[in-house]
């Protein structure tokens, strides 16, 4: 009994000892090649933002009661005429409001700008100080202009009014330019880059009674309501790219190809009464080609609104763009990237839109990417 | 590097990815050697008096994993002779994924037997004193860890990464164990054995909490309580922000005898175990047995670094309300955002003690005596490391020829892996004694070639597990039973 225990036992350890080759590995054969390629996800960037977040009331930006904005462009000093600049006639005396330009700083911006706009009640106050006892009518030229376009104000002459002599020596009032007595929609609307102005004050009088020491000051004021018409606005803007990757021998492990994908999670909730979508787009100058497009046409949906142009409730987006691997390929073969953004109001502009100070966007973008690490 | 020793690394990393045993020696446990004490005190040797020699008399090693293989590493490509990796991009990572567990460990285990002496006391008790030197370690790795680094975060949207089980434990000490048994009846036998243990280092991580959430919009909350407990000469250099610059080894501990004496004395560090057994003869063929291992712990004061980070910060992107009103740029609000997250998981730095605990062990055992040398044994070994139960199931074949001759072969089913066969083989000359056991030998080889050499790995090596040595043995207590005589009345 012991000895075939013994027996069993050594040759069973007999056999495991020996055992058998089950794989050959020749590690001469081992390849290289390494990577991990994870897909990786980040909330990116977040906001609440409100219309008075971004932008603070102030004398260009004035918010009403009811939280209604405008905006608000003065100019002081158009007109300060004195007697003494009147050329002298018999009955009548005409002095010449010196030709200046309005400039609304809005140059870069407009340079990017197309598509149509329209800004349908602003209006132009013109204040005024007047000492002269006769009758004083100004006759305000003013030219909106933006590039090669141009639209005149049309503004027919209109008569200031005058003190009541003796128990009044000057008078202050103002006179309003709007869409009832001139082109002024149509001008703020182009949008203009400068408005060049120049004019005649004609002093007519009485016969009876001489004008005495008069003075006439005048400033402007412009007035935009923000209630606004916009059908694909769009902004365009070229940059150099940023994300080729110019140095050859770069230790940077990752290159734009390695990308398997890049894509935005876009989510708001919109209170605005505009809605945005955005192309981006690969350019190669050299050949004037495109060599790849992404498209995000849906990224903001404007809010509703009542038939005031008063935002009604947010409108809810979610939109992803997708940059995938062909778009990361062609990086390279890319020396500019043109961004375009298209704007619309509700109804692509069908209806007016008012801006309030307390609209609000929610929004979040998160980015999902897959890099092709290579470890080796 | 030669040839042979990358591939000896290779065998070793091989093994360090292999699966986890429950880290014990299994094929020792019926054999008749002194040191099967080790396991269940309430076992003894035939022989009446054994001295391990110091230094020969045992060394035990065990490394260990419980996740992937060798051919999980290295793969047959194509063509048929080429050999990728798992990161390479023709394989599918998800598959070596399917082998990752929840929880992923790696362990360590060296004991080295200094002095071992043992010799019976008046009919059947039994004498034993061990000083041992043991190096324990064991990390483990959450599988959430592995498919973050492979998959990326994205997968986990509405769920949490859950980094809890991540855990990390070195420990070096010394081992004074004084023990004895004896028979209380006819059949019962008991053993005890008191261990004083003396700490020299260690390191630890006390895991709370660690987990980062990922909600559905892919913002993340990072929550961590977690300490890393320090006994050692290293200091910690902390920044002025409170984060940790450096961690440096210090050596001025050992520039005097004095200061080495002080430190490898581990007197500072004390701690205490029990190994308590017992045998119960059911019949004249059947034992039974049970045994609970190495239950204690170490008070660890030398020397003593804390590092604690305890918060919790949630990111759920950059808020642009800064930049849309012109307040900041958006690199300002991505440096604050960063800034508040170093904030947020501020390391406090302390000293006070702490207590690690050792890995303990149940062992619950029978064996059937075939004949009178030779038996088949059962043995069931649960090991409690922290929070995790590693368990073992062993059934072995034992054959005794007294002091002479002992030999065991044992099959193993563990950590979900059933192709784990061991042996061990002691044998006796003269008052020598050798022996050498391993619960795993491999029956499937893998031959690795390179330009130099060929080097045979284990095609499925679960574990390390190694334990040899050599006993000054006396004399032998075997002896025919005395049985009483039947009375029969009429």
């Amino acid at each position: 009994m012991i000895k075939r225990s013994l027996l069993y036992i050594l040759i069973i350890m007999g056999l495991v000892i020996t055992g058998c080759i089950k794989e050959t590995y020749n590690m001469r054969m081992l390849s290289k090649k390494a990577h991990i390629s994870p897909t990786l996800a980040i909330s990116a960037v977040k906001g609440d933002i409100s219309f008075s977040d971004v932008v603070k009331p102030s004398d260009t930006v004035v918010f009403d009661q009811n939280k209604f904005v405008t905006f608000v462009f003065k100019k002081d000093s158009v007109i300060d005429l004195k007697l003494t600049d009147f050329a002298k006639g018999n009955l009548v005396m005409t002095a010449t409001i010196d030709p200046g330009t309005f400039d609304l700083n809005i140059y870069d911006i407009l340079s990017h700008i197309t598509g149509d706009f329209l800004i349908p009640n602003p209006s132009i106050k013109f204040n005024y100080s007047n000492s002269f006892t006769d009758s004083v009518k100004i006759n305000l030229k003013a030219t909106g202009k933006r590039k090669n376009n141009t639209v005149d104000l049309n503004l027919a002459p209109f008569t200031l009014a005058k003190p009541n002599i003796p128990v009044q020596q000057v008078i202050t009032s103002s006179y309003i330019i709007d869409k009832t007595n001139s082109n002024l929609p149509l001008l703020i609307s182009l949008p203009p880059e400068v408005i060049n102005y120049s004019g005649t004050a004609t002093v007519t009088t009485s016969g009876v009674s001489f004008p005495g020491p008069g003075r006439l000051i005048g400033s402007l004021e412009i007035d935009v309501p923000m209630e606004l018409k916009i059908n694909n606005l769009q902004f365009t803007d070229t940059l150099d790219n940023f994300i080729k990757d110019d140095s050859k021998n770069s230790d940077n492990p990752l290159k734009p190809e390695d990308f398997q994908f890049l894509r935005v999670i876009f989510s708001a909730k919109n209170g605005f009464p505009l809605g945005a979508s955005l192309k981006m787009s690969l350019y190669d100058s050299a050949t004037n080609t495109i060599k790849n497009t992404v498209d995000a046409t849906d990224l903001l949906a404007p809010a509703t609104v009542d038939s005031n142009g008063k935002v009604t409730g947010v409108t809810e987006t979610a939109t992803e763009i997708e940059f995938n691997k062909e778009f990361f390929s062609s990086v390279n073969k890319a020396d500019k990237i043109i961004f375009r953004f298209t704007l619309n109001s509700t109804g692509n502009g069908s209806q007016i839109v008012k801006i309030y100070s307390d609209y609000r966007i929610n929004f979040n973008a998160a980015l999902v990417v897959k890099p092709d690490i290579k470890l080796k | 590097m030669t040839g042979k020793t990358k591939y000896i690394l290779i065998l070793i990393l091989t093994v360090i990815i292999a699966d986890a045993s429950a880290q014990n020696s299994q094929v020792l446990y019926f054999m008749n050697l002194p040191q099967n004490h080790l396991l269940n005190p309430a076992l003894r040797p035939s022989n009446k008096v054994y001295i391990g020699l110091p230094g020969m008399s045992g060394i035990n090693l065990n490394i260990n994993n419980n996740f992937v293989n060798f051919k999980d590493v290295f793969i047959k490509g194509q063509p048929k002779d080429s050999i990728i990796s798992f990161l390479h991009p023709d394989y599918n990572p998800d598959k070596f994924l399917a082998k990752i567990k929840n929880k992923n460990s790696l362990e360590q285990e060296t004991t080295v037997q200094l002095l071992g002496v043992g010799f019976s006391v008046g009919n059947d008790g039994y004498v034993f004193l061990d000083i041992n030197e043991r190096i324990q370690s064991n990390i483990v790795l959450p599988g959430d860890l592995f498919r973050l680094a492979l998959k990326g975060n994205e997968g986990f949207a509405g769920k949490k990464i859950d980094l809890s089980s991540l855990r990390g434990d070195i420990k070096y000490y010394h081992e004074f164990g004084v023990g004895f048994s004896r028979n209380f009846t006819d059949k019962l036998r008991i053993g005890i054995k008191g261990k004083l243990l003396f700490g020299i280092a260690a390191a630890s991580i006390d895991n709370k909490s660690l987990g980062i959430t990922i909600n559905d919009d892919y913002s993340h909350t990072l929550d961590a309580n977690l300490t890393v407990n320090m006994s050692g000469p290293v200091n910690v250099i902390m920044n002025s922000e409170h984060n940790v610059e450096s961690v440096v080894f210090d050596d001025n501990k050992y520039k005097t005898s004095a200061g080495a004496t002080d430190f490898f004395s581990g007197k500072k560090n004390i701690g205490l175990g029990l190994d308590i057994g017992a045998t119960f003869d059911l019949t004249d063929r059947i034992i039974l047995s049970a045994s609970v291992t190495d239950l204690g712990f170490i008070r660890w004061k030398n020397d003593v670094t804390n590092l604690k980070a305890s918060n919790q910060f949630k990111f759920s992107g950059l808020n642009m309300l800064d930049v849309f009103n012109g307040t900041k740029t958006i690199d300002e609000v991505g440096k604050d955002m960063l800034d508040s997250l170093k904030n947020a998981f501020k390391v406090s730095n302390t000293k006070a003690p702490f207590t690690t605990y050792l890995p303990f062990g149940i062992s619950l055992g029978g064996s059937y005596s075939v004949t009178k040398r030779f038996s088949v044994g059962l043995l069931s070994y649960s090991r409690i490391i922290g929070k995790q139960l590693r368990e073992a199931l062993t059934l072995s074949a034992n054959l005794n020829l007294g002091n002479a001759l002992s030999t065991s072969i044992s099959y193993t089913a563990e950590n979900h892996r059933y192709d784990n066969l061991g042996a061990g083989l002691a044998f006796r000359a003269g008052i020598i004694q050798f022996y050498l056991l391993s619960d795993r030998i491999p029956i499937m080889w893998n031959k690795i070639q390179n330009d130099k050499s060929n080097v045979m790995v284990p095609a499925n090596w679960n574990t390390i597990n190694l334990r040899l040595g050599m006993n000054l043995v006396f004399g032998n207590r075997i002896k025919k039973k005395n049985d009483k005589p039947m009375i029969l009345v009429e």
